[in-house]
């Protein structure tokens, strides 16, 4: 389970707010992230290097972009986008699932439990059906080193 | 959050707004994200003296009350729980039009509210902040409370709330709706409440940087908090998909066996209280049409309906219990995996949990279904989950099917439970496949944290639906018992020969005249004839009423079933309320209504039609009543609740139509297939 320095566990870096989204405060942001940061809000799907494609749930590493039913359960990383329609989106923002938001999943079993507001500090949990996760593409910033006990893209 | 332990003085706002009225009627609207406890924090500040009722011309629930310590005739309305007040949903309509003045709960004058009190969640405060913010551009004066600082404390969870009531220039109390703490500050902070002078940019962008900016300023300097390890593997096991199921189905029988288990000692004082009434007023008053309608129509129609209140006050406490706990929430994201295939989502998983115990809670907590389309398709099927009502039909069908058999009968009973789910499912199905076409909504949905339960929210939402149940339920079957017990007593019509016949035989061997025999203290035979007289007048008065004619009128369509007069007659007067249908047999068979005892049972089940040899109840008929009872809509109330909740009365006629025909062609296929295969 991850989660022994921080909430999304000991490679999750801590942050802080800074105005404008977040800052990593022990690291420096990727360079994927730093190209990124500057097509925010809307960074179209497949310019920024990673697949639009759900097969990319294949794809290992950190500075992914991917869809959320992609991510491994124990994975942190950054909304980059939702591409849900008018009224899902805003539904969505306003539960704290927006861009720049830290998430941490932890769980994706055919349904996906996702951590909001990893930060260190509170944070509240979501549950998503498929249709709605596949939805929120996420950098991925703490990749699941240790064999995954949920895939996604198992279920 | 570790708010500040001490109360936070008020704070010394940059500008000078004017405190709001601070004597005279004010009306406190209470705003705030759902999972953050404001319900519990308005049942602190208002306790039972609430009244419940509805926003015009929707279904959302609205509840007001005289919050303590505040001037007399001041009122609170619990607004409903949003994320956010810009959201397309009739929830964020409601409290948009509500804090404009433009909107208010059924019997309330529209006007703008005095004050605002914003709950916000210690526990999230990032999220809470958003709705502050979209609170403070609304322009009036306004309070936040912080909620669930014991929880907040508990994590870890730091931030400093004076930060928001010096940015804001409004008062900040922290407390903690649980357990008590910080509740007295809130009435004097709420009569002092100031407009904000300070609001986020107007776009939802210049939201977001607003709270987020306000957050990490209230956050600074504070240690991060611990992982928390707990919900992660409480989340893994509720929500596994074998796991969840299992522990699923053991929450759930544990909740049904509790329901029975101590709703029963409540019904059985309920039952003798109105059994001694209608005693009383039998003893008091004199014979005739008033002393029958008030012991047969009006005490035995009351009592009918309050018979069910205390598993109804049970479900909702349990109910309450689980939410707390923050299970509920991951139940029902356990069942929507399983509701997806029939077009409904785990929305759809309380409404119908509900409905095991009684359909009109079931459908009118169907509101909380976000989608139109799946909250009708919800509605629609709820009926078909079997209710308590149906449980006294069951119990007699299943002993007259396998007598001295109690496992065969267990067996039975369950399958009716199946057959009641499965057939709402694929009804739900084929509602969201044909009339209601499209896609479900996909599900999104706040797993809360876990929590102990509140014992004294529990209470206070068993004691609220109790109440909405009685004015609701209990209204409509009293009147609709009032009329079935009119027509099953009237016409009035002379004793039959075989009555006169035993009456005259008591008095010869008693030797008094026939006109003494109800004061004559009779023993042995006599006593017996005389009893006999009357079951055979009950009998002859039954077939003779409206309603017997009635029956034998319709008996050609309910032949194909294998139900015959006094079956035919069972099925009509239950047609308001399934439970009339075993008291309804008793009188048709033994001419008393006391089905539990038995000898009466035990003449039922041996009781034959008209040709005197074919017996009432053979295997088929039984099994062909079980699976109508299963299936048919019988229960008026239901109707009433169902076109109210789906906005028309065309939803009920189409669930009576659907239910009763799938009834019908059901247990008509088996009958016959019974009949065929010689199980007669």
């Amino acid at each position: 389970m991850p989660g022994e320095s921080g909430v999304c566990g000991p490679n999750c870096d801590q942050v802080s707010f800074s105005g404008r989204g977040y800052t990593p405060v022990l690291e420096s942001p990727s360079p994927l992230e730093a190209e990124l940061s500057e097509q925010i809000p809307s960074v179209p799907p497949g310019e920024a290097g990673e697949s639009t494609d759900p097969g990319c749930c294949g794809a290992t590493g950190s500075g992914r972009v991917i869809s959320l039913c992609c991510m491994l359960a124990g994975e942190c990383g950054i909304i980059r986008q939702n591409l849900a329609s008018g009224a899902d989106a805003a539904y969505l923002r306003a539960l704290g699932l927006r861009v720049n938001q830290r998430v941490r999943l932890c769980r994706a079993a055919g349904s996906w439990i996702v951590e909001v507001g990893c930060q260190g500090g509170p944070a509240c949990r979501i549950g998503l059906a498929r249709d709605m996760a596949e939805q929120v593409r996420v950098e991925v910033t703490v990749p699941k080193t240790e064999p995954a006990s949920g895939s996604a893209a198992g279920n | 959050m570790t708010v500040s332990s001490s109360p936070t003085p008020p704070p010394v706002p940059s500008t000078t707004p004017e405190a709001s009225t601070a004597s005279g009627p004010r009306r406190v609207v209470l705003l705030g994200n759902p999972n953050t406890g404001k319900t519990s924090l308005f049942n602190r500040l208002c306790g039972v003296r609430h009244k419940t009722s509805n926003f015009p011309g929707t279904t959302q629930e609205a509840r007001v009350g005289p919050p303590r310590d505040l001037p007399p005739g001041s009122e609170m309305i619990d607004l409903p729980g949003i994320y956010s007040l810009e959201l397309e949903q009739s929830e964020a309509e409601i409290c948009r039009r509500v804090l404009a003045g433009e909107l208010a709960p059924r019997g309330e004058d529209i006007r703008e509210p005095d004050a605002v009190l914003v709950v916000a969640d210690a526990t999230n405060m990032p999220r809470s902040l958003m709705l502050v913010g979209e609170a403070t551009r609304r322009g009036l004066p306004m309070v936040v409370a912080i909620n669930q600082v014991d929880l907040s404390r508990r994590r870890g969870i730091h931030a400093d709330e004076r930060v928001l009531a010096d940015r804001l220039g409004v008062e900040v109390i922290p407390c903690s709706a649980r357990t008590g703490e910080g509740i007295d500050l809130l009435a004097p902070a709420i009569a002092r409440a100031r407009i904000p002078h300070e609001s986020p940019p107007g776009s939802e962008e210049g939201l977001f940087d607003w709270a987020d900016e306000l957050y990490a300023e209230m956050a600074a300097g504070v240690e991060p908090i611990k992982p928390d390890t707990l919900t992660d593997r409480l989340d893994h096991a509720f929500t596994h998909p074998v796991l969840g199921l299992v522990t699923f189905v053991a929450v759930m029988t544990g909740l049904f066996w509790v329901i029975f288990k101590l709703a029963a000692y409540p019904m059985d004082w309920i039952d003798r209280i109105f059994g001694l009434l209608g005693s009383l007023l039998g003893a008091v008053l004199p014979a005739g049409p008033v002393h029958d309608l008030l012991v047969e129509g009006v005490v035995a129609g009351v009592g009918s309906t309050v018979i069910f209140l205390p598993q109804i006050c049970v479900l909702f406490f349990l109910i309450s219990i689980l939410e707390d706990t923050g299970y509920l929430a991951r139940a029902a994201f356990v069942m929507d995996k399983l509701l997806r295939p029939f077009g409904l989502t785990g929305h759809s998983f309380v409404p119908f949990l509900s409905s095991h115990a009684c359909a009109l809670p079931g459908i009118i907590s169907a509101r909380a279904v976000p989608d139109r389309r799946d909250r009708l398709a919800t509605i629609l099927a709820a009926p078909f989950m079997s209710c308590t009502a149906r449980i006294p039909v069951y119990v007699l069908l299943t002993v007259l099917l396998f007598p001295g058999r109690p496992a065969m009968q267990a067996m039975a009973f369950t399958g009716c439970y199946v057959l009641g789910v499965v057939a709402g499912l694929v009804s739900a199905m084929i509602a969201r496949r044909t009339i209601l076409p499209g896609k479900s909504r996909p599900m999104v949905l706040e797993l809360p944290a876990y929590r102990m339960p509140s014992v004294r929210n529990a209470v206070m939402t068993a004691w609220d639906r109790g109440v909405m149940f009685l004015k609701k339920a209990g209204t409509a079957i009293l009147a609709i018992c009032i009329v079935l017990w009119w027509l099953s007593a009237y016409p009035h019509s002379p004793p039959p020969q075989e009555a006169v016949d035993m009456r005259t035989q008591a008095a010869a061997i008693a030797q008094v005249d026939v006109a003494a025999l109800e004061e004559a203290e009779l023993d042995g035979e006599a006593a017996e004839l005389v009893a006999g007289a009357a079951a055979a007048e009950t009998r002859h008065g039954q077939r003779h009423s409206f309603l017997g004619r009635l029956g034998s009128t319709l008996e050609p369509v309910f032949k194909p079933l294998g139900y015959d007069r006094q079956l035919t007659i069972g099925v009509i007067a239950s047609f308001a309320a399934r439970e009339v249908f075993v008291s309804t047999m008793a009188v048709q068979v033994v001419g008393v209504d006391d089905a539990e005892d038995e000898g009466v049972r035990q003449a039922i089940a041996t009781a034959t039609r008209d040709d005197g040899v074919t017996r009432v109840f053979t295997p088929a008929t039984s099994w062909s009543l079980l699976i109508y009872y299963v299936l048919a809509m019988q229960c008026l109330p239901t109707l009433a609740v169902t076109a109210k909740e789906a906005g028309s009365w065309k939803w009920a006629v189409l669930q009576l139509g659907w239910m009763c025909g799938v009834a019908y062609v059901a247990a008509g296929a088996v009958y016959q297939l019974l009949r065929l295969t010689g199980t007669t």
